[in-house]
């Protein structure tokens, strides 16, 4: 069985990092750059559960 | 988009009845946002003219969790396939929708199984949702090269399992061609190239690159005409892609006050004409 709980750990984690105003295998490929674009749109278009 | 600036833009085309068919994102009112009576008679009048395909920005199909948000969200859709008639019904690839936010930017997601297991389930609630056939759009975005490289067969095990199509939109290809160096057949060929149904063509915009690892990074912000690379990747899809049964123009609302922008949108469209009468003659 595929482990969406590892998966869902593992978006609630990005989404909340990316959108603080601040998987290794995966993680370890990112770009720089790419990660820079995540943040700046989830610093103008996240909305917040209750918002 | 529903706003002024589109509206002069495209008044004359809708009057030349050069427009074919139409794209509604039915979703883009369900945050209260009213459209004017302008556009809602556009948009009935494509709907029953069989002419309407309906693109959802909300639904965030590969969030691990299945929410109440999105619950909510496949019932709008439900009522609203049920009141109004849409050819087919597309979404994004990708997540925006997990933790403490409810709606974000779409992300790519690790490639794997458990992915895969939750996209087929998404889409076939949003199959049994809109009872027409349904279809992803492939994201501009990518975390890296093996993002790029994996999202078309990806796509393709996901959409297959709902009997579904690929809404292939040539900007975000272009986005991640300038980003990440990849040959434009290359990208292309990874793609399942027989299930494209609907192709989008529009702009975008530069940013600067943090890294220093290339000269800029491309967006897709729809927020400026088509550039040429674009329309040669138009042209390129549509001698390989032989099921392609629209071509939508997008462009992002209030980016187009002025006299000039709106020419240069309606040349545009000229140009896409030009170049489906080209491929088709």
């Amino acid at each position: 069985m595929p482990d969406t709980l590892k998966l869902q750990e593992f978006q609630d984690a990005l989404n909340e990092l990316l959108a603080s105003g601040k998987y290794r295998e995966y993680i370890s490929e990112f770009d720089p750059d790419m990660v820079e674009v995540a943040r700046e749109l989830m610093g103008k278009w996240a909305q917040r559960v209750g918002e | 988009m529903p706003t002024e600036d589109f509206q002069m833009a495209t008044e004359q085309l809708f009057e030349e009845e050069r427009v074919e068919s139409l794209e509604w994102s039915f979703d883009f009112t369900w945050n209260g946002v009213v459209v004017d009576p302008w556009a809602l008679e556009l948009i009935d009048k494509y709907s029953e003219a069989n002419a309407l395909t309906g693109h959802g920005v909300n639904l965030s199909p590969l969030s691990a969790r299945f929410s109440k948000r999105q619950e909510e969200w496949l019932a709008r859709a439900r009522e609203e396939f049920k009141t109004r008639k849409y050819v087919h019904a597309s979404e994004h690839f990708g997540f925006s929708e997990a933790g403490p936010i409810k709606h974000g930017a779409p992300l790519s997601v690790p490639m794997d199984a458990a992915s895969l297991k939750v996209g087929k389930e998404m889409l076939k609630r949003y199959a049994d949702a809109t009872g027409c056939p349904v279809g992803l759009e492939n994201l501009a975005f990518a975390f890296s090269i093996n993002d790029v490289k994996k999202q078309g067969h990806f796509i393709d095990e996901l959409i297959s399992s709902v009997n579904g199509f690929l809404l292939l939109d040539l900007h975000n290809i272009f986005c991640q061609i300038a980003n990440f160096g990849i040959s434009e057949l290359e990208l292309l060929n990874s793609y399942p190239l027989d299930k494209v149904r609907e192709i989008h063509i529009s702009g975008g915009s530069w940013s600067p690159s943090i890294s220093g690892k290339r000269a800029a990074v491309r967006r897709d912000t729809h927020d400026d005409g088509v550039p040429q690379e674009v329309f040669n990747l138009a042209a390129l899809a549509l001698k390989l892609c032989p099921n392609i049964e629209f071509v939508i123009f997008e462009r992002l609302g209030n980016t187009m006050f002025s006299l000039e922008a709106q020419s240069e949108f309606r040349d545009d469209f000229e140009s896409m004409e030009q170049i489906l009468e080209f491929c088709y003659a």
